[in-house]
């Protein structure tokens, strides 16, 4: 059952996307632990060092550094057979205390107002604090100086620049970075590489020859592309988005995140959902509307649908129904039109799975150097072989064999190049405008393919959700 | 309805009736098993086959890995644990405050009393799930969120109309003539409460102690709303393994198994009662 | 015999009393309170006067789960212990006679144990495990069941039919426990006056009718105010069971979903309160009318 758990933990670091930008709508138990104390008054006695090139962030060699780490789907393997082994090797002097835990809140929360803090936390999982409101207490130590300095093992660039585009953005609160956010997802359409070699089928590049491929695969007896309605509708909401995307550039999802009037009638948008409505209406079953995502995936494990929207957690979810010689493989969505602003390689991918060092720790330069060594190449290696999580260091498992999708995964992110875009964020924003674009994307994909009515139906849940006051708005730029 | 010795009656005499209500007989409870024997077949398959496209309905390899998995989860032991603790302390404290409360109403008539009675009446109406905001708040000011403590009194209030209501009509049937006889004899108004009225109330205590524990043991909404992942009982543990973990389908079924003994032990134990402690209550209530 | 009689008042009612004074009544004064507010859950409660109130006029998701409740609460109820009637009767002088006894069908005793089953399952199984039985293609066992050749029925991928699901899992699960209620109501109805009726020349129909039926009514009544409970919540069915929870397109979104949701995942407690105002004069509304029929019941 654990198995399962890591998986599910994985899928929904989707939704951990909501504390990177520091604006979890945090429930029930949330209400528990919603203040964080104090922030002004300094720590006394922090631990300082000499800057020096073998020293860039001026620890102090000899002091301890305390580090919290999640104890949940991923794991605690990385932190205490590769990050901290490496870390020793670096400062032999400098101790380094562990934790590992299921309830960060619960843990770290009263040390953080207590002003007795560990130096570096990983803040995940259900019980995981609300970030933002640390940040904006002044517990978060600012990063800059972690990203500005040289890279652990990549001679001659900065940590920044060792970063897959967007990853420090990801974790800047008012342009100052806070937060690492590590682990990367990639999304796309997966598919069974094997299945498609097979039979010849190539990955379409263009819409066209997504149709027609589509119509061989029905032929061939394969439903084409397939998700499910039930439980997983938001990814489908995330092809359609992302093919939004591409065809206007992220601005698109920009002004949807930020309630712009027009931002769901946008041409972009509507284009979007005539060319994925045509999808649904022609290449789905009807009877996915009721399935469970679980259920869609084991079918695509069967080789009974070819193309399925996912993040790179996919292939480790299904690993136990995968057959042998079922290879996954991702492609990016698409082009829908000749027009499209983003080349047909542009793919969307996301950070996740918050690390901070702490400002009032008595060590926060050592929880830095540690996040140093995390953000380093060999350590994301480790980490990606570890937890079959991709990490925001760029090309890190470049050339290594460590799985089909996941190298897939990592092929597709290296020839998007610059054109690898984060995404929108209006899901974890609005929950309620979330829910609302499930059903209308159901109503589009099962229901005849109406792109007028799916726009105008999301344009009203928009701009209501806009004008009503009793809602907190946020706005990315 | 007697047959009588002249034939005059006829109910359920004719063959094809008998035939035909005996098969309805069969369907009926066929459907009404099925869930349960639904349950029993995914339990002991072994997990691929729980998770083949096609339904069995047989497992084809018999196997006790779902059960070993269940209870090798790390919070099922405690979740049970937890569970049990809770409604035992709901179902006792419902008995002994709701036992008092009929008595009040069934053998005093007082200012309020009608009042009382309608609040009982429409309490049970409520669909708690509106007072989850308030009474979280409430529990939270008093320090019992995450306590099996806080949990059990919630359930306590939601037990009592039922019990009330049930216990008032069983104790509104004993004759008050029995409690004056038994006060000429010498016996005080409260030996007459103890020796006299709650003997004769005992299918009514069995029959809501039934009903409580279901209710108690089955709930999940609140708990899950107070309490953190340590302190839930096994349906809410179960319920956060149906939809976290799709898949997991026969472990989950072995849960479901274990779950449901205490309840069926308990159900076993007093099924010959349980139907005159209902009825007894209803009709008179 | 009055004597004495207000310490004992007292001191019997004290705890109740106190009980429902702090977790009903203050409670839902605190939800009103809260329904006049724009909270989230967090932060400071800021008044917006009736805000909430006339934001879920103008709520279509709202007037629809209204509509499936007042569904819910029509249907349940008599599907239920009309089925439950029929089954208790066959029960109970389905099997013919024997020595001048009138018996149930073959194995009535056992039916009576199997028919409180779903009784003793968790919800939260019952959904899951019907959530099999409806599933939208082959693999679910209804379409299993079909014939090949026809396309899967959508179940509760329908939205002409997912709540018509629901509803059928709510009878399934109440429906033994009512037979068992009935049965014991009728066998406590003196055999006596089955044979004086049926000395009068009374038919089965009739008998049905004329005597069952009257003497029951009371148990009919708890009934139908227990499943008045149940309709009006559904929660946890809809909640498991339905696409996109109280999908497809909110065809079977019920109060106590909206309820749910807006106060645990879309934060808005204020909004949420005044769903919960709105419940609390339904159900009283249908307490009242409940107890205006059972009024004979010496209250």
């Amino acid at each position: 059952m654990s198995e399962i758990t890591k998986s599910e933990l994985d899928r929904r670091s989707l939704l951990r996307r909501a504390a990177a930008v520091g604006l979890a709508a945090t429930p029930a138990v949330g209400m528990l632990s919603a203040c964080v104390g104090g922030g002004a008054e300094e720590t006394a006695n922090q631990a300082t060092g000499t800057k020096s090139a073998d020293n860039p962030l001026g620890i102090d060699p000899k002091k301890p550094v305390e580090i919290v780490i999640f104890d949940g789907g991923l794991g605690t393997k990385y932190a205490t057979d590769v990050d901290t082994p490496m870390y020793k090797k670096k400062w032999p002097e400098s101790e380094v205390k562990f934790t590992a835990t299921q309830e960060v809140s619960t843990i770290v929360q009263p040390r953080l107002n207590a002003g007795d803090a560990p130096d570096m936390i990983n803040n995940s999982g259900a019980k995981m604090m609300d970030f933002g409101a640390i940040v904006a207490a002044g517990q978060a130590q600012d990063l800059s100086e972690l990203f500005a300095a040289p890279s652990f093992d990549i001679p001659g660039k900065t940590v920044a620049q060792t970063l897959v585009p967007g990853a420090v953005e990801q974790g800047s609160y008012d342009g100052k970075p806070f937060a690492v956010n590590y682990s990367y997802t990639v999304f796309g359409l997966w598919y069974n590489a094997t299945l498609f070699e097979k039979n010849g089928w190539t990955v379409p590049a263009t819409w066209a020859d997504f149709t027609a491929l589509c119509d061989k695969i029905k032929a061939a007896g394969v439903v084409p592309f397939g998700y499910a309605g039930s439980n997983a509708a938001y990814y489908m909401v995330r092809a359609l988005l992302t093919s939004a995307g591409k065809i206007g550039t992220e601005q698109v999802l920009k002004d949807i995140d930020n309630l712009k009037p027009g931002a769901w009638t946008a041409p972009a948008v509507l284009e979007a959902a005539k060319a994925w409505g045509e999808i649904g209406t022609k290449y789905l079953e009807k009877s996915f509307l009721g399935l469970k995502h679980t259920e869609v995936q084991l079918r695509q494990n069967q080789d009974k649908i070819a193309f399925y929207p996912c993040g790179s957690w996919l292939e480790n979810e299904q690993a136990k129904d995968t057959p042998p010689g079922f290879k996954y493989a991702v492609a990016p969505y698409p082009s829908v039109t000749a027009s499209d602003k983003l080349p047909a390689t542009a793919i969307n991918a996301a950070a996740g799975e918050i690390y901070f060092a702490s400002s009032k720790g008595k060590n926060p330069r050592g929880g830095m150097e540690y996040l140093r060594v995390m953000l380093s190449k060999q350590a994301a290696l480790e980490f990606t072989k570890l937890t079959k999580s991709l990490t925001v260091v760029a090309g890190a498992s470049d050339g290594i064999e460590i799985s089909p999708g996941l190298n897939s995964a990592n092929d597709a992110i290296t020839k998007a190049g610059k054109d690898v875009f984060m995404g929108y964020l209006f899901d974890t924003w609005y929950k309620k405008l979330h829910d609302e674009s499930l059903s209308a994307v159901n109503d589009l994909m099962f229901n005849g393919g109406d792109a007028q009515k799916f726009c105008d139906r999301m344009e009203t849940a928009a701009q209501a959700l806009a004008k009503d006051s009793s809602v907190k708005k946020q706005t990315r730029s | 309805m007697a047959r009588h010795d002249e034939g005059v009656v006829t109910v359920g005499r004719s063959r094809v009736g008998t035939f035909f209500a005996n098969s309805t007989g069969i369907v009926f409870g066929l459907v009404m098993l099925f869930p349960v024997y639904w349950v029993l077949n995914t339990a002991f398959k072994p997990d691929k086959e729980v998770r083949s496209f096609t339904p069995t309905f047989w497992p084809h390899e018999f196997t006790l890995d779902n059960f070993r998995s269940a209870l090798g989860e790390e919070l099922f032991i405690p979740s049970m644990i937890n569970g049990l603790i809770i409604t035992a302390l709901a179902v006792a404290a419902a008995l002994v405050v709701g036992f008092l409360a009929a008595l009040a109403i069934a053998r005093f008539s007082f200012y309020g009393r009608r009042a009382i009675i309608l609040v009982v009446l429409a309490v049970q109406l409520v669909p708690f799930l509106a007072l989850l905001i308030p009474l979280f708040l409430m529990l939270q000011g008093a320090g019992l969120t995450n306590t099996l403590v806080g949990v059990a009194l919630v359930y306590l209030v939601l037990l009592l109309p039922y019990t009330v209501w049930t216990l008032r009509g069983f104790i509104s049937g004993i004759p008050r003539e029995l409690d004056e006889a038994a006060m000429i004899d010498g016996c005080t108004r409260a030996q007459v409460f103890w020796r006299i009225i709650l003997p004769l109330t005992g299918p009514g205590l069995v029959a809501t102690s039934v009903y409580g524990f279901i209710q108690a043991w089955n709930e999940f909404i609140i708990i899950n709303t107070l309490n953190d992942p340590k302190n839930q009982n096994l349906m809410a543990w179960l319920l956060y393994n149906q939809t976290e973990r799709g898949t997991a389908w026969g472990p989950l079924m072995a849960g479901a198994i274990i779950t449901s003994i205490p309840v069926v032990i308990f159900f076993l134990i007093i099924q010959r009662n349980i139907a005159t402690g209902l009825t007894a209550g209803a009709v008179k209530g | 015999m009055r004597h004495g009689k207000y310490p004992f008042i007292i001191g019997f009612l004290a705890v109740p009393v106190a009980l429902y004074a702090t977790f009903v009544v203050a409670a839902y004064v605190q939800t009103f309170q809260l329904s006049l507010t724009s909270w989230s859950g967090f932060g400071v409660i800021k008044y917006v006067g009736f805000d909430n109130f006339v934001k879920l006029w103008e709520d279509e998701l709202f007037w629809k789960s209204l509509r499936h409740n007042a569904y819910l609460l029509f249907l349940l109820p008599i599907l239920t212990i009309a089925l439950a009637l029929v089954f208790a009767f066959l029960l109970n002088v389905g099997g013919g006679t024997k020595g001048g006894v009138t018996r149930g069908v073959w194995g009535s005793k056992f039916y009576r144990v199997i028919f409180f089953f779903p009784q003793l399952m968790a919800l939260a199984i019952v959904a899951v495990i019907f959530g099999r039985v409806f599933s939208s293609d082959k693999s679910g066992m209804l379409n299993g069941l079909f014939p090949d050749s026809w396309s899967p029925w959508l179940f509760l991928a329908d939205e002409r039919w997912a709540l018509t699901c629901i509803l059928a899992v709510l009878v399934w699960q109440a429906v033994g426990f009512y037979v068992v209620l009935f049965s014991a109501g009728m066998g406590s109805i003196g055999e006596e006056i089955y044979e004086a009726a049926a000395l009068d020349g009374a038919t089965r129909v009739t008998l049905f009718f004329r005597i069952t039926l009257p003497l029951l009514w009371n148990t009919i009544q708890t009934g139908w105010v227990y499943l008045g409970i149940a309709a009006f919540d559904a929660f946890a069915l809809v909640n498991i069971m339905t696409v996109d929870r109280g999908g497809p397109d909110g065809a079977t979104s019920v109060l106590a979903m909206m309820i749910y949701r807006n106060t645990f995942e879309y934060s808005q407690v204020g909004y949420a309160s005044a769903l919960g105002v709105v419940l609390f004069f339904l159900t009283l509304t249908f307490a009242a009318l409940t107890l205006r029929v059972t009024r004979r019941d010496a209250v």
